[in-house]
This record gives structure tokens, C-alpha cells and sequence, in this order.
């Protein structure tokens, strides 16, 4: 490509496209495209043949000889004994508080034996709180784990045909919606399962009948929070408080999606859910990223002359949330989506309607 | 008369003296084998496999690189590389109803002149490797020179098998459901040809007639076989004793067939059916396969095993089109439920056994450019997606690679393109190149590059010495994955 040294040419210049040339890369371009290697046999020429016997490739290796570091890992290796360790430090922590405790008491007794009751009344009252703590806890984290089963029963009966796989699902989510007010619907979408479903035609059917309004529920439930989180954003007049306002809502839509699929809101769910939500983001494919892009579509370069620079950064935030929502929808429902996955692009315009009939209420 | 009577009553305590020494030599020996299992000390390496997937080659390969680990390539199997690897000695399997591998048979074939591959298992065998170790020294105690064994048990059967287990969780009533699905679809709805008829035809509530049934079931093996041994073999192949019954003192435990309209009755009608017709008659047979050939075959050599390496012949299913790969992907997830992963600690080990490594190897890499090993791989973890996922799920995340047992090419540069190039059955030079290997099947694919084209097969290559074990791709990989951090 040559540059223009002519002044001259500078005058009466207007804007325009044009396309960069590079010699050769076409062609090049051209070459590799046509080139798609097509299945042939050969008789190999001499040189082309078997000499010797091949070496082996090992690990680390493309070809012999020829490096390969794609593989490259290192293995945790797990520390021999810090589990016994771990449990031994509790022993002797716990023999600890027993032998403090029992000299507590004694001492106690030692001043009046109704001190010594009501230490020890206290010592069994905090013993018995900290056992059903945890005992809640346990059952707590093998509800979550049963929602974790679902979704692998689920994920088998897709790829398998067979009746024992789906029963087994089946009974997994009864056990997961008992006593829940999505049991009723269950129920229902299970009397209507034709006796001749198999695999994914029992996936289609929990699908259609169990989830979709589910589905439905959800994803109003992120419209109503991405747009309230937007507008809130768009009217607060103190940046600091965006961040706090729109982290509040968040949590709570992800409370309240989790809940529509049958999540019960506590401190373990919530913690499992944002570790899943975070995972189920970073997974995310770059087009579900490319918000600018989507602004674009639904006609983003009007948005500045509709909208003020606080109603665009409203609208920015409501558009992540509705990400959030999604992604949250995504980890919390008890089955992948077969199809109809709700993405961002309906949303967006959905969005902006909002915003636009709720600012021109206003004015 | 005295002298009778003295020697039958010495015949007879001589008789119960050697039971009692069996009885005690082999309590003893099972008692060293638990305490060395204990010690995790010894480990059992479930070999799984399709048909035709490689497994004896693998075995074969495996035990040669360790015997031969001096000449052969194991960089990456961690003791042979810190040079700890003192030994590797071969000896039968402690349970003497179960015959030894043939190793001697496999590596002779593989190793003679005019070399040809393992022949395929018709029947169940094991060996166990003794590998001598020396262990690593500690900070604590820089002088230990210690070694030790290592022992890893072995056992090799017929893949066709290894189809039987899914049929464990399932009644004769859904097996039938599930074959009528499978052969109302190509391309087993062609194979079957007037058999699909002749199944549909038979009311499940008739009443037997014999040789009609032995007639259908002698024309079911032949379909049966005709989905393995075609141009383009199945995967999901049941009751695969059907194709390689083994060693069966009852045969008519093999007389039953899938009657396909058994989906049009209730369970109450197929409960309340006549005891000589035909569901009574195949289901009791059915329920026999199951407790005398399936149970006994997976109590024997699956529920005890510590690792896994599942193989792969993905390419001959890529050979074949997308058909047949989500033929192999349904056989390969029914299997992966009779398998529990986890970690366990060594004292549940004993009793409640998990696979708490495991490796997914897709076999036969040699027939692949090596460029394309990381698109065989991805393609491999599409294919296993069930077992993958439930092995990470359980705590056990898994490891895939592109492996062969035996290298039987070399690449070549042919007109610009990487190719292939070795030895045919017959020793004639052949090459070839082939179209490149997807990471993933897309649904719906109109992909034609492999299914108009088949791969040819290559022979092992001829090797000039005897003593020089046999070339391999990333064995070493799979191995130290699967024992490496037992050998420390």
C-alpha cells in the first residue's frame, strides 16, 4: 500500500470508507479456505515410507521430539494426614472446653450448687443449640445436593432412553417438591405423562407442562427487578448509592427466582447459587457479553438522543441485572433448557419500553 | 477288608486335609491381599471398553512398556523418569478360576516378523504387575532407600459383555420397550429386515411354541451379528452373551428374544399373563441372563475396582457418521451408571469400593494425524459427556487423552498435507491422509468428509528386536494418571 505525499489532493476531502489492501493476503485467504483437507489413500513413495519401526510419542510430545505443552497441569497432591490432623486438634480442642467446663461447674459448686445448675443448664442449652445448628445446616446442604442430583438425572434422561433412569428423576423430584407450592403443578404435569415416554420425551413433557410456567414466572420476575434496579439507578441522584441499590436488588431477585424452582432462600442456597451464578457468567459466550451490540440492534443509536446520560447508565444497569436474572434462571432451574432459553435480546427490548412509557409518564 | 476300610479312610482324611490347606492357603492369600489394599499397597484397574475399542492391544502394550521399562519410552510416568522403577514382574491373578492374560500369545504376534494385533477376548482373563519401587526420600529421613510393591491387578473379558450391565436395572418388560424404540430407527430398522415383523407379530400372551423361538432367536444373533460385524459396526449391542457366550453350562439361558409388542399391554395384563406364553417364558429367561451372567460378570470385575481407564474407538465411529456416534454415546452413558466414583478412605475401600481416579482414552490415535489429537480428544469428552460429568459431580474429575496401544504409523508430508503412512495386513506400503477431525458433532450434521471415505487399517510395525518394547502414543500418560501417586 502506498502513501499519498500530495497536499494538494487535502482540500476539498470528505469523509468516506474504503477497504485496505494488502497484497497477497486474499490470495492467501483464498488458498487456506479451498484447502480443507478431503480423505484419500496413497501409496507412499520411498521416501514417504517406513523405515524403521515409529517412536512412541509421550507425554509432552505433538510428534517424537516434538514438544507439546498444551497438556500442562500440575496435580493438587494432598497432604498426607491433615485430615487426622484436623480432626485430632478438635479432639483435643474439645477435650479442652469439657475438662474447662467440668472445672467451671466444680468451681461453682464450690460457691453454691444453684451456680453450678445454671452454668451447667447454660453448657447443655448452647450444646443443644450448636447440634441442631448444624444438623439444620447438614440437611440444608443435602437439599442443595438433591437439586445438584436432579439436574444429572435430568441431564441423563436427555441423552438415554431408558425407563428406570426417568423414574428414578422423576421420584427425585417429588422428594425435591414435596411440600412445596410447585407440588400441586408436579403433580399435574405427572398424572397428564403418557405410560409410553421415554428419556427425552419425559424431559419434553416436565418441559412443557412443569416448567414453562415456571419459566414464565421467572422471567417476569427479572423484567419487574432489572427495570426496577434501572430506574432506581436512573433517579437516584447520588452515584455512591447506585452500587449499594442495585446490589440489594440483585440479591433479592436471586432470592426470588431461586424460590419460583423450588430454592429455599437461606444463607447456604444463596451462597451455592452465587458461586454457580458467578461460574454460569464467566461461562457465558462473549455474543451474551456484547451488550454495546445489542444496544445496536434494538436501535442504540437513538437511545442517546431518548434518553439522558443518567437514564442510559439506568438502563446499563437494568441490562446487567437482567444478565444476572438469566444466569440465574439458568443454574436454578431443575433441568438445562430444551428450548425457548430466554436470552437478553428479548429482554433488552422489553427493557427499553419500560423505561421509555416510564419517563414519558413522568414528563 | 481292614486294609480297605484303613485306605479309604486315609483317601478320605487326605482329601479333607488338602481342602483345609486350599481353605487356608487361600484365606491367607486374601488376607494379604486385603492388608496390601490397606497398605494402598495394591489397586485393581477396571479396564472398560466397547467392542473392538483395543483393550487387549492397551493391556498387552501396558504390561510390555512396564516390563521392557528400561528400553521403552515412559517419560511421563513419574517413577520410571525420578528412576524408582526397580522391577516389573507379571503373575497370575490370586482368584485361580479366572485364566491368566495371554500376554505371552499377544506380544509374540505383536513381535514376530510378520507382526498382526491381539485376538479379540472371547472369554474373561487377569494377571496382576508387581511393580518394585523404591520410595521417595523425606526430609524426615533423607537416608530411607526403602522399596516396596506395588501391586496392580489386571483383568481383560470380551466387550460385547460390558453391554449386559445396564440390563442389570431394568426389567424384561423396558428392555423390550427400549428394542422396539432402537428398531423402528435406522439404521437397525434395515438390518433387521423381516425379523422387525416377525418380532411385531408375536402376541406376548400366545402361548410358547419352542422352535419357533429358537428359530427367532437364532435369526436375533444373526441380526446381532450383522450390527457388529458390518461395514459400519453398532455399539449398543444387547445382551452382548448373545455374540460371545463364553464359557455357559445351561445354553437355553440364551433362548429368549425382545418381543416388541409387549409396549401395547399394561403391567397388570403382562403381570397376569399364562406361565407358558411367550413374555412369561422370555421374561424367566431374561431374569436368569441376568442373575446367573450379568450380576456374577459384574460382581467379579467391576464392583471392586479402584481406577478406571475407559477406552474409545472414536474413530471408527466418526468413520461411520453421526448415527453410530450417538449410538456409541447412548451405549457408553448406559454403562457409566453401573460405576460409583468418589473419593473413599482405604477402610470403606474394603467394603463399599468407589473409582476415585479415572481416565477417558480415546484409543487408536495413530490412525490421526497429531495435529488433530486435540480435536480426537474434544470430541472424545462430547461422547463421554454423561460419565464425565458424573465422575466430576461426584468429586472424581476426570482425565482424557488420545492414546494408542501400539503406534503403527508415522507422519508424512504428502502433496502439502500431514499424512499417514505404514504397513496393510497383506505388508504393502499404504498412506493416506484423512478429512480433519471436528471437535464436536453438530446435530442435524450433513458432514460427509469421513462417511464416504473409510480409514484403512494398519498392521502393527515389524520390530528388530524382540527385546525392544513396542511403540506407543502416551501411555505413559494415561498410567501415570491412573497409578502414579500410589507409587510415591
Amino acid at each position: 500500500m502506498k502513501e499519498s505525499n500530495d497536499n494538494t489532493t487535502n482540500k476539498n476531502r470528505t469523509g468516506r470508507q474504503f477497504k485496505v489492501e494488502v497484497e497477497g493476503k486474499e490470495k492467501e485467504e483464498t488458498a487456506s479456505k479451498s484447502k480443507v483437507r478431503a480423505g484419500k489413500d496413497f501409496k507412499p513413495t520411498p521416501t514417504e515410507q517406513q523405515e524403521a519401526p515409529p517412536q512412541s510419542i509421550v507425554m509432552g510430545e505433538q510428534l517424537p521430539n516434538l514438544a507439546d505443552y498444551s497438556y500442562l497441569k500440575l496435580e493438587a497432591i494432598p497432604i498426607r494426614g491433615l485430615k487426622l490432623f484436623a480432626w485430632s486438634v478438635c479432639l483435643l480442642m474439645l477435650s479442652l472446653v469439657v475438662w474447662d467446663v467440668y472445672d467451671t461447674i466444680a468451681a461453682a459448686m464450690a460457691l453454691h450448687w444453684l451456680a453450678a445448675f445454671g452454668f451447667f443448664a447454660v453448657s447443655i442449652v448452647v450444646l443443644v443449640v450448636g447440634i441442631i445448628t448444624v444438623f439444620k445446616y447438614r440437611t440444608d446442604r443435602r437439599k442443595q445436593n438433591a437439586y445438584k442430583t436432579i439436574r444429572m438425572l435430568a441431564h441423563r434422561c436427555r441423552l438415554v432412553s431408558s425407563k428406570a433412569a426417568d423414574q428414578q428423576l422423576i421420584a427425585e423430584l417429588k422428594s425435591f417438591y414435596a411440600g412445596k407450592p410447585q407440588q400441586a403443578l408436579l403433580d399435574q404435569c405427572l398424572s397428564s405423562l403418557p405410560n409410553y415416554a421415554l428419556g427425552h420425551e419425559v424431559m419434553a413433557h416436565i418441559n412443557d407442562v412443569f416448567l414453562k410456567p415456571l419459566d414464565a414466572e421467572a422471567l417476569k420476575r427479572v423484567t419487574r427487578f432489572s427495570s426496577k434496579t434501572g430506574i432506581t439507578v436512573a433517579l437516584s441522584p447520588w452515584a455512591a448509592v447506585d452500587m449499594v441499590l442495585s446490589l440489594w436488588c440483585n440479591i433479592k431477585m436471586i432470592d426470588e427466582i431461586g424460590q419460583v424452582y423450588g430454592v429455599r432462600p437461606s444463607f447456604t442456597n444463596r451462597i451455592a447459587m452465587l458461586k454457580n451464578i458467578i461460574g454460569h457468567l464467566a461461562a457465558a459466550g462473549a455474543s451474551e457479553f456484547a451488550v454495546d451490540q445489542i444496544l445496536e440492534e434494538v436501535g442504540g443509536a437513538s437511545i442517546a438522543s431518548h434518553f439522558s446520560v443518567r437514564l442510559s447508565q439506568g438502563l446499563g444497569v437494568g441490562l446487567y441485572s437482567a444478565k444476572i436474572g438469566l444466569a440465574t434462571m439458568a443454574v436454578s432451574r431443575p433441568m438445562e433448557f430444551i428450548d425457548n432459553k430466554p436470552n437478553l435480546k428479548a429482554l433488552t427490548r422489553l427493557l427499553i419500553e419500560q423505561f421509555k412509557s416510564q419517563f414519558k409518564s413522568q414528563r | 477288608m481292614i486294609r480297605k476300610t484303613k485306605d479309604a479312610i486315609n483317601s478320605l482324611s487326605r482329601s479333607y486335609l488338602d481342602k483345609a490347606s486350599n481353605f487356608v492357603s487361600e484365606q491367607t492369600e486374601q488376607m494379604s491381599t486385603t492388608l496390601e489394599r490397606l497398605n494402598d499397597r495394591r489397586i485393581c484397574l477396571g479396564i472398560t471398553g466397547l467392542s473392538q475399542s483395543g483393550k487387549s492391544t492397551f493391556v498387552t502394550s501396558l504390561i510390555d512398556q512396564l516390563i521392557n521399562y528400561k528400553t521403552s519410552s515412559l517419560s511421563g510416568f513419574s517413577p520410571v523418569l525420578e528412576k524408582r522403577l526397580m522391577g516389573v514382574k507379571l503373575l497370575p491373578l490370586s482368584n485361580k478360576r479366572i485364566a491368566n492374560f495371554p500376554y505371552q500369545a499377544s506380544i509374540a504376534g505383536l513381535k514376530k516378523p510378520q507382526p498382526n494385533w491381539p485376538s479379540s477376548t472371547t472369554d474373561i482373563s487377569g494377571c496382576v504387575l508387581e511393580l518394585k519401587l523404591q520410595k521417595t526420600a523425606t526430609p524426615l529421613n533423607p537416608f530411607s532407600k526403602e522399596n516396596f510393591s506395588l501391586f496392580i491387578e489386571i483383568r481383560d473379558y470380551p466387550g460385547e459383555w460390558l453391554l449386559d450391565l445396564p440390563l442389570r436395572n431394568m426389567d424384561y418388560a423396558r428392555w423390550c420397550g427400549q428394542c422396539s424404540a432402537q428398531f423402528n430407527r435406522e439404521p437397525r430398522k434395515q438390518i433387521l429386515g423381516d425379523l422387525l415383523l416377525d418380532l411385531q407379530n408375536i402376541d406376548p400372551m400366545d402361548p410358547v411354541n419352542f422352535e419357533v423361538l429358537a428359530e427367532l432367536q437364532k435369526r436375533f444373533v444373526s441380526f446381532l451379528e450383522q450390527c457388529k460385524a458390518g461395514e459400519h459396526p453398532l455399539s449398543l449391542i444387547q445382551p452382548g452373551r448373545f455374540l460371545m457366550p463364553g464359557q455357559i453350562e445351561d445354553k437355553t439361558l440364551l433362548y429368549f428374544v425382545p418381543l416388541l409388542k409387549v409396549g401395547s399391554f399394561t403391567d397388570g395384563q403382562l403381570e397376569a399373563a399364562p406361565e407358558n406364553s411367550y413374555f412369561k417364558v422370555c421374561e424367566k429367561r431374561y431374569k436368569d441372563y441376568i442373575k446367573q451372567l450379568a450380576e456374577p460378570f459384574y460382581k467379579d470385575f467391576f464392583s471392586g475396582i479402584d481406577r478406571q481407564v475407559v477406552l474409545v474407538d472414536v474413530i471408527t465411529a466418526l468413520n461411520s457418521g453421526p448415527l453410530y456416534l450417538d449410538d456409541m454415546r447412548q451405549a457408553l452413558s448406559n454403562i457409566s451408571d453401573s460405576f460409583s466414583y468418589g473419593p473413599q478412605n482405604r477402610i470403606m475401600q474394603l467394603f463399599t469400593p468407589k473409582i476415585d481416579k479415572v481416565v477417558f482414552a480415546a484409543t487408536k490415535a495413530d490412525q490421526v494425524v497429531s495435529a488433530d489429537h486435540s480435536s480426537l480428544v474434544k470430541l472424545l469428552e462430547s461422547l463421554v459427556d454423561h460419565a464425565y460429568k458424573t465422575a466430576q459431580y461426584e468429586g472424581v474429575p476426570p482425565t482424557t487423552e488420545a492414546v494408542a496401544g501400539v503406534r503403527s504409523s508415522i507422519e508424512v508430508e504428502h502433496e502439502g498435507d500431514a499424512a499417514l503412512s505404514g504397513f496393510d495386513t497383506t505388508g504393502a506400503a499404504i498412506g493416506y491422509v484423512h478429512p480433519p477431525i471436528p471437535a464436536f458433532i453438530a446435530k442435524n450434521t450433513t458432514d460427509q468428509g469421513f462417511k464416504d471415505w473409510n480409514i484403512p487399517k494398519f498392521n502393527p510395525p515389524i520390530l528388530p528386536d524382540e527385546n525392544q518394547a513396542v511403540p506407543h502414543i502416551r501411555l505413559d500418560s494415561v498410567l501415570n494418571s491412573l497409578v502414579g501417586d500410589k507409587c510415591s
